[in-house]
């Protein structure tokens, strides 16, 4: 779940792409309004001046004086009717002809908006002529055309809205592909090869180097983490062989058989160690069949441990880590007070299952998956006061990984926990 | 018998001499594999155990070597260096078998027991019947060319019977050797195990004996 503090990205993006549609859509809407408004008016501007042009040459030819200025006007007047334009011609404030008053200086200009009435006054020799039209179409559309305008303006955002989701999802791909990239790095051998090859976008490519670089320090670190632990734990198997055969030979003897139980311990442990260190996967194989490992490890507690083996549970790998495997996951149970235990190995498909069932105090939905983790002990343990440093689950995760498999605890259950430990089958 | 144990630790030398006079065992020691190259020439030799790691070589090609040579003596690796790729090396080198390090003591005994019965028993290496072929040194079964997976335990019930040539090996005899103990459960594995063996390389490789025990087939 994201917190409302959270922002998301996407949504940022897509909110983006909406107010650009949007602005996008007025600017363009009101640039071509404001072309479209001027080309119209201006077209009407040049027919007036025409018919103005017109009228004065008529003037020139004809009129001597006001009274026959007058006649030429009235003339011309009638002739143009059909275009409603009205015309009108002073001299000086004097109206000669024309039904209407201007006092405008030369030039066109809009006289009255409501229905758009246009004006234009030219100056010849000593009579200033007036041409005035209507432009009954641009009134009469000029509300269509604005809400023609609003309603494209809608469509435009309604559009980006719906689209923005696709468009910032489509932008975002990149930086999905390489969130998908970390994500699946094994953060038991984190690799910077594994967040992929460059991607092209200069931004994401400084993210992914720097990403790089912080893998490769960390894997440099774990590494040399786990090459001491190792080295540490081999080291000390010369000098505990020693110990451990020294107690045994001398328990023979009659001396007190803890010695040798504790030296016994302590190589388990130490064992463990040495394989939670090593970090490689599984170079070669032998095959083990784990129904044969659950039948030996099993024999090896004093406590009868019911065995189902429903299949041989044939898979390639190393016997002696399965057994150490299935060795730690009984002594888990037994650990914390399970009265009994089954160890199942069946075959599902492509998959060994090799189950371990007990009618413990069972695992909490919340620490079922970090009690994987080394050094994690769970509320079972801290109640039972049980020993252990909390690496008897993280071997049996790591084992199973190294063969190419998982261990999980299985969903809830009314009483108890079972264990499933999945390996791919032989072949 | 007389067992060399190579190994460049004196105190685990010495141990392991222990462990093994006690069973009545004469200790031979050698601390490097130029030593133990003097010892096997020179003094009779009924058993190795080796350790891996030494001053001056690699104890599993010394284990080739010797092989190579043709010493047939049984070998045991005793080896720290446990996973399971230094464990087919050591097989694919010859060794007849292989224990970690830490040891408990009574599993080297008993183990060591165990190779004492074949020595003298010609090594069989390579058994080819019809389209299957055991290889026993490399641990390697082939049926048609395609691995035939053979798990350890039985290997070593193949192996013991191959040792005996033909002849029956009782079932008392199998279940001490290849289970270390003769019971219920174990008596019952290896039923289940003989029925595995055939299934995987065909039912005429394993002869059930009336009243005596397996034998391989002919």
């Amino acid at each position: 779940m994201r917190s409302a503090s959270e922002r998301s990205l996407r949504a940022r993006i897509a909110s983006v792409v909406v107010l650009v549609a949007v602005v996008g859509a007025v600017a363009t809407a009101l640039v071509f309004g404001a072309l479209s408004w001027s080309m119209a008016i201006a077209q009407e501007d040049r027919r007036l001046r025409d018919l103005l042009g017109q009228l004065d040459r008529e003037l020139a030819i004809e009129a001597r004086d006001d009274s026959s200025a007058r006649q030429v006007a009235a003339e011309e007047q009638r002739e143009i009717e059909h275009t409603g334009v009205r015309l009108a011609v002073y001299r000086g404030d004097l109206r000669i002809s024309g039904d209407f008053a201007t006092t405008a200086p030369v030039g066109c200009r809009t006289v009255e908006w409501n229905t758009l009435v246009r004006e234009c006054v030219t100056s010849a020799r000593d009579h200033r002529l007036v041409a005035r039209s209507t432009l009954v179409a641009l009134a009469r559309y000029r509300w269509t055309f604005v809400w023609a305008l609003l309603g494209a303006v809608a469509i435009v955002s309604a559009l980006a809205a719906w689209s923005s989701g696709r468009v910032a999802s489509r932008s975002l791909e990149p930086l999905t592909a390489l969130r998908n990239s970390v994500d699946a790095i094994d953060v038991d051998r984190p690799d910077e090869r594994a967040i992929g090859s460059a991607t092209g976008y200069v931004e994401l490519d400084a993210l992914r180097a720097a990403l790089e670089r912080t893998i490769r320090r960390l894997s440099e670190s774990l590494a040399q983490a786990r090459r001491f632990a190792f080295n540490a734990a081999h080291e000390m198997r010369t000098p505990l062989t020693a110990l451990r055969a020294e107690a045994e030979l001398q328990a023979e003897q009659g001396a007190s058989p803890q010695i040798a139980a504790l030296a016994e311990e302590l190589s388990r442990r130490m064992d463990r160690v040495l394989v939670l260190a090593d970090s490689r996967l599984l170079g070669a194989g032998e095959p083990v069949s784990l129904e044969a490992v659950a039948e030996e490890i099993c024999r090896e507690f004093s406590r009868t441990i019911e065995r189902d083996a429903r299949d041989e549970g044939l898979v390639r790998g190393d016997g002696a880590l399965l057994g150490m495997l299935l060795r730690n996951a009984i002594d888990n149970s037994l650990k914390f007070g399970a009265r009994s235990v089954r160890v199942a190995v069946e075959r599902r498909g492509d998959v060994v299952e090799l189950s371990v069932e007990d009618d413990g105090p069972g695992v909490s939905e919340r620490e079922r998956q970090q009690l994987f983790e080394p050094f994690v002990r769970g509320e079972a343990a801290k109640r039972a006061g049980a020993e252990g440093q909390g690496l008897g689950l993280a071997l049996i995760a790591h084992v199973a990984m190294i063969h190419g498999g998982d261990a999980a605890f299985d969903g809830a259950r009314a009483r108890g926990a079972r264990l499933t430990v999945r390996l791919p089958a032989w072949r | 018998m007389r067992v060399l144990v190579v190994d460049d630790h004196p105190e685990l030398r010495a141990l392991v001499g222990r462990a093994l006079q006690s069973e009545g065992h004469a200790a031979l020691f050698a601390a490097s594999i130029a030593e133990a190259d003097r010892v096997l020439g020179e003094e009779g030799v009924d058993l190795i155990v080796l350790d891996l790691a030494l001053g001056d070589g690699w104890g599993a090609q010394w284990c080739k070597a010797i092989r190579t040579r043709g010493a047939d003596v049984p070998l045991l690796i005793l080896s720290a260096h446990s996973a399971i790729e230094q464990r087919l090396e050591g097989f694919d080198a010859g060794a007849d078998d292989f224990l970690a390090k830490p040891f408990a003591v009574a599993e080297l005994r008993h183990r060591i027991r165990a190779l004492g019965r074949r020595r003298g028993a010609a090594r069989s290496t390579v058994i080819e019947r019809g389209a299957v072929r055991l290889d026993f040194a490399a641990r390697r079964a082939t049926r048609h060319g395609d691995e035939c997976p053979i798990t350890a335990r039985e290997w070593s019930l193949l192996d013991r019977l191959a040792l005996a040539k033909g002849n029956v090996v009782s079932r008392g005899e199998l279940l001490e050797e290849v289970w270390g103990e003769d019971n219920e459960s174990s008596a019952r594995s290896l039923d289940v195990l003989v029925a595995r063996i055939r299934k995987k390389l065909g039912a005429e490789w394993i002869r059930t004996v009336r009243g005596g025990g397996y034998a391989l087939g002919e």
